[in-house]
């Protein structure tokens, strides 16, 4: 342990701090450091390969002999299979085995219930020996919604247990603070109550989930999978197949999205490895776009009730939250708030519900975007309540924070605030009208010791940079690239990396926005050994101190020499491998991500449309290492954000559980002319931490977006939609409400 | 044969599609079998051996290991399968390779020529118009058709346009705005 | 989706003789048909591919008419500027630039219905001989909204809607139909959405004088590809500002693109307003009867009905979106 004072913050707002520097830790980079790399706009390493079509990924794996598998699930959301017969279905053309997934006789839980699985030579006829599959399911009616979840006698939906499952947040005595919080509420200038509900959103990755399964003669096997987590799918293969680690290996050099679907070996994994084996063939098992919607998971529902006081001074006093929402059979449907502003006395119950619907999945931060889309949408509440300017009212209620307020003013001056804000919302004259409105995001630390990374130099001079987990899009290659040049002085697309095979060095799961911080910092370990590595080998050649050479702009520099890197490599005796390992997590500037968006809308009065026209994304999470892709993953959080704040939505038929939109047409998915303008700010901080400095990225641009849209919306028209999506519907019903006229139609479910 | 008096001819007229020079007038009738076809694709001449239900995304991905044109909603609803039929953009996933008998398809893997990027694999590359990378292709292939058509009309489309154009392909990363700006890069620039 | 023979004639002669097998299906662009086929919603044995037949494929003017074959795609449709603005416009709003090349003006026609219950092969939809409609108790938010019962789908066809304001006719192999004769509701018959006989085929569709002032419009909720929630489609003949005749088709509303015609009546004889189109639009839909979620699309109509009216005549506030 070293203690070290970095100057660390941003231009304006500085901080020393003291750091407690892990031992063979480099300190992280200052305020005071000049990167030549890394916070440049860095191509992306792998987009030629994409750009061309030569990227594989899973789907795209094909050779001779190899066999396609295609799953049969169930239409039906509750009952029992009574009979399933696959007699018809064995005997087709190019069929080679069946596999029954569940027996007659066990239960029925979801649209998406896996009931067999056939391999056959093609695709085609793998589609239509499925098809081909008797089978009878006696259905229950299908408890799809929390009201019927929750109603007096109500079916269980797993029997024996019950379908609520509820949580009293207080600390040690959620009673009191119950009655702390409503008194708070009740002695409050001002009292505001509001019920948001949100819908399920599903992942939809473009590529399915899938795996490819090959045994080998030795009896190891290969998978390919398109996963986020390939040391983790090796983990379930190893305990699956009961063999040792040194005889299965994970590949997955591409990835189609996964949004955090995709852990774990899952259904079509296991399908593959059982069909290889049975079959003696390498067995491709990809879901269906419909299982894609069904068994690849979803952002749990909400129904979100806040009530809260406000008192003259304009402070908060307290809230009451009252959470409930469903993720199917698999809960996880908690909704992350109060958050970010201080709320004075707090109290807050979470009920999970299950429902008979595909089982719920971590998506995109789990559990903020309608947390955040509430606590953001309420806040507007309050402060129009209080009569007060939405950014004034939120300085007033906030903690000291080292970003937020400097994060507003950006934001606000660069989308116009000032002039687009409407003081009374709804103020424009005819049909059309805009407005603008904004919020927070936020995320946290992630990022730990479990990484390594390994650099190679060849004699030939080329690099290679080496993990074992997988790039699922955001850049992670990339960034090694980036960061092992920084510290070789060699430009990132003179780099090769390799990552996505479990047979390189270990990596983390691709999840919490944790991959950048926990990769980055080794390979920055790594990148600086090769170079002393590179260096004393260097010296030894010349027959100087190692402490009298440097590497300067891509070449040898010392002992009155200078040699480019290249050059210099032939001199090695050997190829040079070393290996970089993430330490602890150390002291940093701060220690949460923050963020904001400000969005300027048009909405058409007449037919609810909204347009929305104008989004501001400032987005901090530490140093941004490839600035255009840390651009690219704002951009493509507030895409995702507004797909979710006025498109998705997944719709069950509620007496038989089928998703009645399990597709790309009805399941209605942002597409190119609902683009708005999208300004990405990276909002960089030197905030040490780790080496890197680095915090996660991959989630918080998608957190604030609905609210920030909502709160748009009110400003131009003085409606409030209070249920995503925001369709035509909801916007018309929300402008009869506010014109005291009674909306021809139905509110949000939130079921 | 099923009833029907011509199809007595099929075996003959069958091959003759499949290799684009059926006799001119003849109806051909191609039984439920897998049969040889001739597909011209990326300039060249590639045989494979089809049934009927093929579709052109399938011919391409599974018989012909051209696997840049993805598979990812399979009902023509998110231009991931876009490929050019004659230079135009079509939906392979929704096209019977035997639809395509005798005409050019373009595939991304065509769209560089050799080791030369096209200049909009070259923008896409320089805005990052891509993350994860599936959605691309279809998208390559788009773009490549509205810059080829700027270019050959010399017309420029608008920012309004290029959306108006690139509404049949989804994006699940949200690269969006970043295809508009390699397009607006690629027509922009003088010819 | 099941293996097929498929049949490629080069004469409407050919395709007729072709179509005389028992479970031949014909196809156009094949956008409609192969989604139908890989959700295994229609099974056909034979497949006649109608995209080789020349005579199918011209878009001709004769005198005051416009004579469009069958197998002309909506790419085709949308640029051509013969072509009347409503029905150019229609054809530019489907779909995506994929299917619009693909995708031809009969099969665009003759699609069946977007209805999910009738596109799950799992379910037993009344449509498909099965003895139920499950949108009526179920899932019915984009549902038709008149003529719903026994069956709520809605037609789908932009094509059909701008038709309608076209007083077409679609010419078969057989015959000619006039388009308000065309369609037919569910109660009318079930298991089609059209009066063609079985094998009978679409050749192309005629359009006698149309009118100069014509528009299209729908409402959406996603403004890239995605149905509309309501559309219409209008055509008026002008003198001086009077309307002499107006033809009013509504999209998305009921299971077949619907006339206005007391709408249309109201408008004769009277120069045209804002509020002369808002008072027709409410005629328009009046005796709609909404399902339980669908209520929403009773204002919408209104809205688009009175937008396209003001943009067929060119006047101002005349942007459906």
């Amino acid at each position: 342990m070293a203690k070290r004072i970095k100057k660390l913050g941003y231009a304006g707002k500085e901080r020393s701090v003291e750091i407690n520097v892990p031992e063979g830790e480099a300190e992280p980079w200052g305020l005071d450091d000049r990167l030549t790399y890394v916070g440049k706009d860095i191509v992306r390493v792998d987009a030629v390969a994409k750009v061309t079509g030569q990227a594989k990924y899973t789907f795209d794996m094909n050779w001779k002999g190899m066999l396609v598998a295609k799953i049969l699930v169930s239409p039906f959301g509750a009952g029992t299979l009574k009979l399933i017969n696959s007699d018809k279905a064995a005997k087709m053309p190019g069929v080679k085995a069946v596999l029954l997934l569940k027996k007659e006789g066990e239960p029925v839980l979801h649209n998406g219930d896996e009931l067999a699985a056939i391999a056959a030579e093609t695709e085609e006829q793998a589609e239509d020996a499925v098809h081909a599959i008797v089978y009878e399911i006696e259905q229950l009616p299908s408890i799809t919604t929390v009201a019927q979840a929750t109603a007096p006698g109500a079916r269980q939906v797993f029997p024996g247990k019950d379908n609520l499952s509820r949580k009293r947040h207080g600390g040690d005595d959620p009673d009191k603070a119950e009655k702390e919080a409503l008194a708070a509420i009740k002695s409050a200038a001002k009292t505001v109550e509001a019920t948001y509900t949100t819908e399920v959103q599903n992942h939809n990755s473009l590529e399915t989930h899938g795996v490819v399964a090959r045994f080998e003669k030795d009896g190891s096997v290969v998978l390919w999978a398109s996963t986020q987590g390939t040391f983790g799918v090796k983990g379930d293969a190893v305990d699956y197949l009961k063999l040792p680690e040194s005889k299965v290996r994970v590949i997955a050099e591409y990835i189609g999205g996964g949004f955090g679907s995709k852990f774990g070996i899952d259904v079509c994994g296991k399908v593959a490895v059982d069909l290889a084996k049975k079959t003696n063939r390498p067995v491709k098992c990809m879901l269906t776009r419909e299982q894609e919607h069904l068994t690849g998971g979803n952002r749990p529902s909400s129904i979100q009730k806040m009530k809260a006081g406000v008192g003259k001074d304009g402070r908060i006093t307290g809230v009451v939250v009252q959470t409930s929402g469903s993720g199917g059979i698999g809960g996880g449907a908690g909704c992350s708030n109060p958050a970010i502003y201080t709320f004075g006395k707090k109290y807050k119950v979470e009920d999970i519900v299950y429902t008979n619907a595909p089982g719920s999945r971590a998506f995109r931060a789990p559990g903020h975007p309608q947390g955040i889309f509430a606590v953001e949408s309420f806040m507007d509440e309050l402060a129009h309540a209080a009569g007060e300017d939405p950014i004034d009212f939120r300085k007033k209620n906030i903690e000291d924070h080292p970003f937020y307020q400097a994060q507003w003013e950006l934001a606000a001056r660069e989308i116009g605030w000032k002039e687009k804000f409407r003081k009374k919302p709804g103020a424009d004259k005819g049909v059309r009208k805009r407005g603008v409105g904004m919020a927070s995001s936020l995320w946290y630390q992630m990022g730990w010791p479990g990484s390594e990374v390994d650099v190679t130099i060849n004699k030939d001079g080329s690099v290679y940079v080496m993990n074992g987990a997988q790039d699922i899009g955001t850049g992670t290659k990339t960034l090694l690239a980036t960061i092992v040049g920084e510290e070789l002085t060699l430009p990132p697309s003179s780099l090769r990396v390799k990552m996505g095979d479990t047979n390189l060095p270990i990596g983390p799961g691709s999840g919490g926005s944790s991959t950048a911080p926990g990769v980055g910092p080794a390979a920055r370990t790594a990148g600086i050994k090769a170079k002393a590595a590179f260096l004393a080998a260097i010296a030894k050649q010349w027959k100087v101190e190692p402490a009298t050479l440097s590497l300067v702009a891509g070449e040898v520099v010392g002992a009155n020499k200078r040699m480019p890197f290249v050059q210099a490599a032939r001199l090695l005796p050997d190829k040079l491998t070393v290996r970089g390992v993430r330490a602890l997590n150390y002291e940093a500037y701060h220690k949460s991500v923050g963020g904001c968006q400000f969005a300027e809308v048009e909405v058409d009065t007449e037919t609810g449309v909204i347009q929305v026209i104008k989004v501001v994304a400032v987005q901090d999470a530490g140093q941004p290492v490839s600035k255009l892709l840390f651009e690219s993953q704002i951009l493509g959080g507030v895409i995702q954000g507004l797909s979710y704040a006025l498109h998705e939505e997944r719709i069950l038929d509620h007496r038989f559980g089928t998703q009645v939109n399990g597709d790309l047409l009805w399941y209605k998915i942002a597409g190119s002319v609902d683009m708005p303008e999208i300004v990405p700010i990276a909002f960089e901080v030197r905030n040490g931490g780790n080496n890197a400095g680095i915090m996660g990225l991959g989630e918080p641009p998608k957190v604030p977006t609905a609210a920030a849209i909502a709160n748009a919306v009110f400003n131009a028209t003085g409606a409030r939609v209070r249920s995503l999506p925001m369709t035509p519907e909801k916007v018309l019903a929300a402008l009869a409400e506010k014109d005291g006229k009674r909306g021809a139609t139905r509110a949000g479910k939130g079921a | 044969m099923r009833g029907v008096g011509i199809a007595a001819g099929g075996a003959s007229t069958a091959a003759g599609l499949r290799s684009g020079d059926a006799a001119a007038g003849a109806m051909e009738i191609i039984p439920a079998e897998v049969a040889p076809v001739i597909l011209m694709v990326n300039g060249q001449k590639r045989a494979l051996k089809i049934e009927p239900r093929v579709t052109l995304l399938r011919a391409l991905r599974n018989s012909l290991d051209l696997t840049g044109t993805k598979q990812i909603c399979d009902r023509g609803s998110c231009g991931g399968c876009t490929v050019l039929v004659d230079g135009e953009r079509v939906n392979s996933c929704m096209t019977l390779a035997l639809d395509v008998v005798g005409k050019k398809i373009e595939t991304v893997e065509g769209v560089a020529q050799g080791d030369e990027l096209h200049p909009v694999q070259k923008a896409f590359c320089e805005f990052d118009a891509l993350q994860c990378g599936f959605c691309t292709p279809g998208f390559v292939v788009a773009s490549k058709s509205i810059c080829d058509r700027a270019k050959a009309t010399g017309v420029v489309p608008t920012r309004e346009q290029i959306k108006q154009e690139l509404s049949g392909n989804i994006c699940r990363c949200g690269t969006y705005n970043r295809v508009f700006d390699a397009i607006e890069k690629v027509v922009g620039q003088k010819a | 989706m099941k293996n097929f023979e498929y049949a490629i004639p080069r004469s409407l002669a050919q395709a007729s003789e072709a179509m005389e097998v028992p479970n031949a299906h014909a196809k156009g662009g094949g956008t409609d048909l192969l989604d139908l086929m890989k959700g295994y919603v229609v099974e056909p044995d034979r497949v006649v591919h109608l995209m080789q037949i020349p005579e199918l494929r011209t878009i001709e003017t004769k005198g005051d008419e416009i004579h469009i074959g069958a197998t002309v795609t909506i790419a085709e449709l949308a640029a051509n500027l013969k072509v009347p603005a409503v029905l150019r416009e229609a054809a530019f709003e489907t779909a995506t630039p994929q299917i619009r090349t693909t995708g031809t003006v009969g099969g665009n026609l003759c699609q069946r219905p977007r209805c999910w219950y009738f596109r799950d092969a799992d379910y037993p939809c009344l449509k498909k001989k099965g003895p139920t409609c499950f949108s009526q108790e179920g899932e019915n938010r984009y549902h038709a909204i008149f003529d719903n019962k026994p069956c709520a789908i809605v037609h789908p066809s932009n094509l059909g809607t701008a038709l309608v304001a076209l007083d077409a006719q679609v010419i078969t192999d057989k015959r000619s139909i006039d388009i308000s004769e065309f369609f037919v509701l569910p109660g009318d018959r079930l298991y089609q959405e059209n009066v063609l006989k079985p094998k009978e085929l679409v050749t192309k569709v005629v359009i006698k004088n149309p009118p100069a002032n014509s528009a299209y419009l729908e409402i959406r909720e996603k403004q890239s590809f995605d149905w509309a929630l309501v559309a219409a489609g209008v055509s008026l003949t002008l003198n001086s500002g009077i309307v002499a005749q107006a033809r009013i088709g509504l999209g998305s509303v009921s299971p077949i693109p619907r006339r206005a015609e007391a709408a249309e009546k109201l408008l004769v004889g009277q120069k045209l307003s804002e509020k002369l189109a808002a008072k027709a639009a409410d005629v328009a839909l009046e005796g709609a009867t909404p399902m339980a979620q669908n209520a929403y699309k009773v204002p919408l109509a209104k809205t688009i009905v009175k937008r396209a009216i003001l943009a067929a005549a060119g006047l101002p506030e005349a942007k459906g979106r």
